[in-house]
């Protein structure tokens, strides 16, 4: 019988050497990766711990001995598939290495009249409802005191649907924009960079 | 967000957000916590999802959620090194993972990328991504070990 610690560090191994590995292995490890638990219990089980504005800690991960992936790592399949996903949306097929270096990446920097005070603004949350990003990012930029920068024209135009806090604080509402699909924006300093 | 609308997106997306999960994290009960994570923070902000978005926002959330995770996790056995940290170390590390990923994904073919993608960022089984390449899930999997090897060699240098 393997420890919770074995069984994680053989399917890191599968990952990273397959051949050596069975055929019957291979599956078996798919098998129970793809078994999901039922939603409806787990939905169940989510409201029965429902506790609203508390994180739930990472228990179960501290007890394994050693966090084999690395946060490197993680970023980089996070990033990777952001990357991708941007290119099969927008670009609507896949592009050869060569074309990709072809898209033009014009840098804009939207410098803000660093005039308004917060404390003038409404405290309710801001509803953007299918509002251009660059329109968006100049308010909530201006809320807090920063510039935004446009690496990529065609992010301006992107539209969605975002409650804008303004007690978040600004890493948190970029965190939040991040979350959607084709938006990628790095906070510096004073500044907000959309790649 | 409403307490009805949180249950049917739980619903609908928990097989996907899951699978994510788990292809990152591997942990059952890590998975599931990450997927409840993401449903708490919904709730708790009022975030308001547009139907059309809302499984690419819930799906990014998830991966997202990993890395915290896994970074929460680095942080804490790593904690002296991590306070020498300063902040132009994170812009400067931003950019290079950027320009890394960038050079990766350049190098993947493109059925690499579509494999990729199925998996990770659109949560579907093994059993789905094999029909819809038209190959069998041992190559699948080979083929996710062969990014995944590239991104790890390429980000761990």
């Amino acid at each position: 019988m393997q420890t919770p610690d074995e069984k994680k560090q053989m399917f890191l191994d599968m990952q990273e050497h397959p051949e050596m590995y069975s055929d019957a292995q291979l599956e078996a490890m798919m098998d129970e990766l793809d078994q999901t638990p039922d939603a409806q219990a787990a939905w169940q089980e989510f409201q029965l711990s429902h506790r609203p504005a508390v994180a739930r800690p990472s228990r179960r991960w501290t007890k394994v001995a050693a966090s084999l992936i690395d946060v490197c790592m993680a970023s980089g399949i996070a990033l990777a598939a952001i990357h991708i996903v941007r290119q099969l949306s927008v670009e609507g097929e896949l592009k050869s290495p060569a074309a990709e270096k072809q898209i033009t990446k014009a840098k804009h920097s939207a410098l803000l009249a660093d005039t308004l005070a917060a404390d003038t603004l409404a405290h309710e949350p801001r509803i953007f409802e299918n509002v251009p990003l660059d329109s968006m990012l100049i308010e909530i930029a201006t809320y807090y005191r920063v510039n935004v920068e446009f690496q990529r024209d065609d992010a301006r135009q992107l539209r969605f649907h975002f409650v804008w806090k303004h007690s978040d604080s600004l890493d948190r509402v970029v965190e939040r924009l991040n979350n959607f699909e084709a938006v990628n924006i790095i906070r510096e300093r004073k500044k907000l960079i959309v790649r | 967000m409403e307490m009805t609308e949180a249950q049917q997106l739980f619903r609908q997306y928990y097989a996907k957000m899951y699978r994510v999960a788990r292809t990152i994290l591997y942990d059952e009960q890590e998975s599931k916590d990450v997927v409840s994570d993401v449903f708490e923070s919904l709730l708790s902000e009022g975030t308001a999802l547009m139907p059309e978005t809302a499984e690419h926002y819930l799906l990014t959330s998830v991966r997202n959620q990993c890395i915290k995770r896994i970074h929460h996790e680095e942080v804490r056995r790593h904690a002296t090194d991590y306070c020498l940290t300063t902040l132009a170390d994170e812009e400067t590390e931003d950019e290079r993972l950027t320009d890394i990923v960038e050079y990766v994904v350049s190098h993947l073919s493109p059925q690499e990328q579509r494999i990729f993608n199925l998996r990770f960022a659109e949560g579907c089984s093994y059993d789905e991504i094999a029909t819809a390449e038209g190959i069998s899930r041992v190559a699948i999997w080979k083929h996710l070990s062969h990014v995944l090897n590239v991104i790890k060699n390429h980000f761990n240098k």
